[in-house]
Order: structure tokens, then sequence, then C-alpha cells
């Protein structure tokens, strides 16, 4: 099968910082992938580059095409959020169904007005009278009625409350995963699509920290709280990660024999929100995690 | 030119109302003036009176007013339609020189809103390029409103023309005034068009500049539009003592009038036997020099570099 994402060498620099520093990409069909990052880290600009939005250099195809050339063709496939707050003010929710209907020729009108019809919102309203949360659905309305082979989310549930967001997803995953797409997220919420996921891509200061599927983190990656008196020991197989909780301590292992820790206390796999802290906050990391790419 | 390009169109309006509303209401302002002065006016008393000599001496009028007025019932028709060659033209210019105004504010926002209020973002995950949307803008524009202008102007002369016929007809000012001939009326039509075709491509390099800055400035766009042409020639005079620019720019805005050649005598009417026939008024645009004139075709080509760069900075601009 062909990815859905292929990048080699991505590489984006905004005067001296360079903020990609030659990432590769390899998504497939019908994936879910998250990808997690600190602010400033090269989500959005990674996002960008895919969507043609923006200049990189190095390879990057996205359903075979290239961004920079073929964006218009691209786009008919492809559909983002960017942010909740992107629909102008001054749009009706007619004129918007108008309008995709009018543009898009993969865009299903009865499937958003469907989706719509099971909101509060109402037709007549221009999106400057509806809430945020409103805004978000509507958005979601649209993009969710076009068949499109990959979703682009960046942030899509910024600033909503915990209700609207839980609401997005469900949404999200009734609607849209049940079709052979592709959909890569970003958002600072790890624990809220953690079970949504089917991959998780990790990026820090411009590279790729972790890109995994989330079935291998738990054969990779071992969280164990030593029992008493075996702290060292626990030490001495190397933790990438360890932090103290209730006076105890959490030690995180990359690639270790569970029956190997098991011995020595409690284990349990890291969720991605603890692997995130820490792979990106190494605050006492005797040993740097191991990357996939550079 | 595309199948989604009526909807981009229909789009501007919807995000424009200003565009719709403000010509429909100058229009409207225009015809309640004229109704109010008309009424206001003489020759309203609604006395059918026999349109001979006698009839304007019972008007009570001095010999000088009564001389005149017997001129003008004598003159012959033909040079009585220069009165409607003259009020359909100055409808035209009252409304094509307000919807400029409008344009002009269209223009330097259009592409500069969608950048503020991160909607472009939205435009951009729809599959339209960059020149369709940069071309709708351009068309609404140029071709849209004027249109549009255009269609007002006939609508507001035929509206203007029965107010008069209904509150002077049978009067002796009413038997002044020539009767409604629809040659002359068409005939307007086609020189306000052809006043338009010209205007828009004389006048496009201003509509490619706002344009431009509309998608390049990262705010203030109005003072970046007006700054220039002011600063640079004064800098100009201050560093150098010339005034290229301002000459150059000076011809860009009067360069139109002057190669129309607007042949003047035409438009003089003070005197009843020297009112121009119809023919004269609307002969008197030499719209042929304005498509001969290599500056105009010069103008369409700069017009053309900007819109091109305009596209470019929309597709390529990288809001961070």
């Amino acid at each position: 099968m062909t990815a859905i994402i292929e990048a080699r060498g991505l590489t984006k620099r905004y005067g001296d910082t360079p903020v990609l520093r030659g990432i590769n990409l390899d998504i497939q069909p019908g994936r879910i992938v998250g990808l997690i990052g600190p602010n400033g880290a090269g989500k959005t600009t990674a996002i960008k580059a895919i969507l043609g939005l923006t200049s990189f250099d190095g390879e990057l195809k996205v359903l075979g095409k290239d961004p920079r050339t073929e964006r218009n063709e691209l786009m008919k496939e492809v559909c983002f959020i960017a942010d909740v707050a992107v629909l102008p003010r001054w749009l009706k929710v007619s004129q918007a169904l108008d309008f995709v209907a009018g543009v898009h020729p993969r865009f299903d009108r009865k499937r958003a007005e469907e989706f719509i019809a099971r909101t509060d919102i109402r037709l007549d309203r221009r999106v400057r009278q509806l809430s945020k949360g409103m805004v978000t659905q509507l958005h979601l309305a649209l993009i969710l009625a076009i068949d499109a082979r990959l979703l682009v989310l960046d942030e899509p549930t910024l600033g909503l409350d915990l209700l609207f967001r839980r609401s997005f997803y469900d949404n999200l995953l009734n609607d849209y995963v049940d079709k052979e797409r592709t959909i890569l997220v970003t958002t600072h919420q790890v624990e809220e699509i953690e079970n949504l996921l089917t991959d998780v891509i990790f990026i820090q200061h411009g590279n790729i920290a972790l890109d995994a599927p989330m079935e291998t983190l738990g054969e990779r990656f071992v969280q164990l709280i030593p029992g008493v008196g075996k702290v060292d020991a626990a030490r001495a197989l190397k933790p990438f990660y360890e932090r103290e909780v209730f006076g105890r301590v959490a030690m995180l292992y990359d690639g270790r024999k569970l029956e190997e820790l098991a011995a020595l206390g409690e284990t349990r796999t890291p969720s991605v929100a603890d692997l995130f802290v820490a792979m990106m906050q190494p605050v006492s990391a005797p040993a740097a995690p191991q990357k996939e790419a550079a | 030119m595309n199948t989604m390009f009526p909807m981009l169109v229909r789009r501007e309006f919807w995000e424009h109302k200003s565009l719709l509303i403000a010509p429909l209401v100058w229009m409207g302002l225009i015809v309640f003036l004229f109704t109010w002065a008309v009424i206001q006016g003489p020759g309203g008393d609604h006395v059918k009176v026999i349109v001979d000599a006698q009839s304007v001496d019972q008007m009570g009028l001095n010999d000088h007013d009564r001389e005149q007025m017997q001129n003008a019932i004598k003159l012959p028709e033909e040079r009585k339609q220069s009165i409607f060659a003259f009020s359909f033209l100055a409808i035209y210019g009252l409304i094509s020189v307000f919807a400029t105004v409008v344009v002009f504010f269209y223009l330097i926002d259009c592409l500069y809103t969608e950048r503020k209020d991160r909607s472009i973002l939205f435009w951009k995950s729809l599959p339209i390029s960059d020149a369709d949307v940069v071309l709708s803008k351009l068309m609404v524009a140029v071709v849209v409103v004027p249109i549009g202008v255009i269609l007002l102007t006939a609508l507001t002369q035929l509206l203007l023309f029965i107010i008069v016929w209904l509150r002077l007809h049978g009067s002796v000012i009413g038997s002044v005034l020539p009767d409604w001939s629809f040659i002359a009326w068409l005939r307007s039509q086609a020189v306000a068009l052809g006043v338009m075709v010209g205007g828009v491509l004389w006048y496009a390099p201003i509509a490619g500049y706002l344009l431009l800055l509309s998608a390049w400035a990262k705010n203030k766009v109005f003072l970046w539009t007006v700054l220039p042409p002011i600063a640079v020639p004064v800098l100009e005079k201050v560093f150098f003592g010339s005034e290229h620019v301002l000459k150059f720019l000076g011809q860009r805005f009067s360069g139109y009038i002057e190669l129309m050649k607007l042949a003047p005598n035409a438009f003089e009417a003070g005197n009843n036997h020297d009112m121009p026939t119809v023919s004269d008024v609307y002969n008197a645009f030499h719209l042929s020099n304005v498509f001969m004139s290599t500056e105009t075709w010069l103008g369409v080509a700069a017009a053309a570099a900007m819109i091109y760069a305009t596209i470019r900075i929309r597709r390529y601009r990288d809001e961070s």
C-alpha cells in the first residue's frame, strides 16, 4: 500500500531558526495518527507543509502529490480544521452549506444537514451568533460531509470545554473512522485522544522523538515502581526517565524485558501522556530516549 | 473560468453587502432629492396650458425669461433631446463615482480581512486555487459592479423621467422638455458602457495596486494605499527637486479624460441657439482614442503583473 504521507528529510527554517530538522514520516492509509509535541516543536509547521501552506526543503508527498505544486488537486481529497476560530464570522450557516456544496466536488450536503440537525445550530444563524462549541460543530459537520482521504486536525478543540471536546471526538469516531480514511491530529490534550489513536508521533525541537504504533508501546515501554530497597537495582537497568510520585519513584524503560523489571516491583504500560512528559522533559533522565529518526 | 466561479462571486456579496446596498441607497437618495426638487420647483401648478407664445406671457415672467422660454419651445426636437443626453450622463456620473468609492474600499479590504480573522485557513481548506479567489475578487470590482452600475443608472433614468413627466407634462415647462426617446435612452446606455469599459481598462492598474496591497499589508492597509502616492512625490521633490512621479500619477488619473478628447462645445448649452444636438453630446466622447492608446494597454499589462503578484502572495504567504 502506498503511504498517504511520505516525508524524507523534511526541513523548514524561519530565518536562522530551524523548525523542522529533516524529519521522515510514513503514514499509511486508515491510520489515526497523533502528532504530539510541546509548543514550538514544529507540529504546526509540519502540518502546514503537508497542506501546502508553507515552503519547505526535502521530499514530501501527500497522497502521492507534491503539496507545493499540486495543492489544488490535493485539497480535493484532503480536509483540515486549523483552529476553531477560522470560520468567518459573517458567514451564515446556510451560506456555509451553499458555498462548500458549490466549490467541493466531494461534499455531501445532505450529510452535513443531517449532522447540523442533531445540534442546536440554526441554518439562518451567522457564525458570530454561535457559541464556540457550535462553531466547531458546524466546521466538523462541513468537514465530515466531505469524502476525503486525509483529514488533518490542528488543535481542533482548542478553547472548548470538556463536553464539547468529548462530543467532538465521539462524532469524529462515529462518522469518520469507519471508512478507509486517514486522520492526522495535533493536540495538547494527549490523554483525551489516546484511545482514538492507532499511531503516535512525538516531535521535539524539529525532530521526531518517537514514531510508533500504539500497540507496540506496551512491548517497548514499561513503567516500574520499584519495591523498597530495589531502587538502585532498578536504576542500574538505565531508565530513561524517573520521577517521584507520593514519595515513591516511578521509572520508565525503553526496550527492557517485562520479566526483568517485574522482579523489581510494580510494572505497567505507561500512558501516552506519561511517555510524552518523560520524553519531552527528561528532568532527571540519565539516558536519552532512543530516537527512531534523527 | 470554471464552474465554481459564480459561487466565488456570490460569496463576495455575502461578505461585502455594501457592494449591493450602498449604491442602492445612493440611488434612493438621488431619486428622493430629485423628486423633492421637482415638486418644489416651478411649473408644478399642473395648469394645462396651450403651448404657444401667449401662454408663456400668462406665466408672468420677465422679458428675458419669456424670450428664453419661447426659444426653447421652438427648438427642434433633435436639440431638445440633448437634455436627455446631459441628464442621463450626469446620472451615470453620479452613480459610477459613488460606486468607485465603494469598490475602492472593497478592494483594499477583500484580501486583508480574511487574513486578519484567519478565515483564509478555512477558504484554503477547500479546493479553490488562489488564482480563482483573486480573479473572482477582481471580477467583482471590474465587471460585476460596473454592470450593476449601468443597470442601476438605466433604472434611475427611467424613474426620474417618469417623475418629471408626471409633474410637468402639459405645462409650459413640460413643453420645453423633449419627449421620451427610447433611442436616446439606449444611446446613453451604449455611451455609458463605452465610458465604463474604457475607464475599467485605464484604471485597471489602480485595482491591481489595491489588491496587491490588500494581500500584502500586515496592517493599516488604507494607510499603505494612500501613503506612497503622497509620500513618494514629496520625497522626490525634497531630495531631487523634480516632479516626475507626481506628473506620472497625475497623468494616470487625468489621462483618461484627456484621451477621450471630450469636445467641450458639445457641453456648452448656455445659449439656446447653441444648444447642441443629442448626437453632438454622445459623439463628444472619443472612446476609440482610449482603446487605441498604447498607454491604456501598458496600464493593463501593469495591472496583470500586479494581479499575478497578488496571486503569488496569497499562495505562498505563510501567516504564522
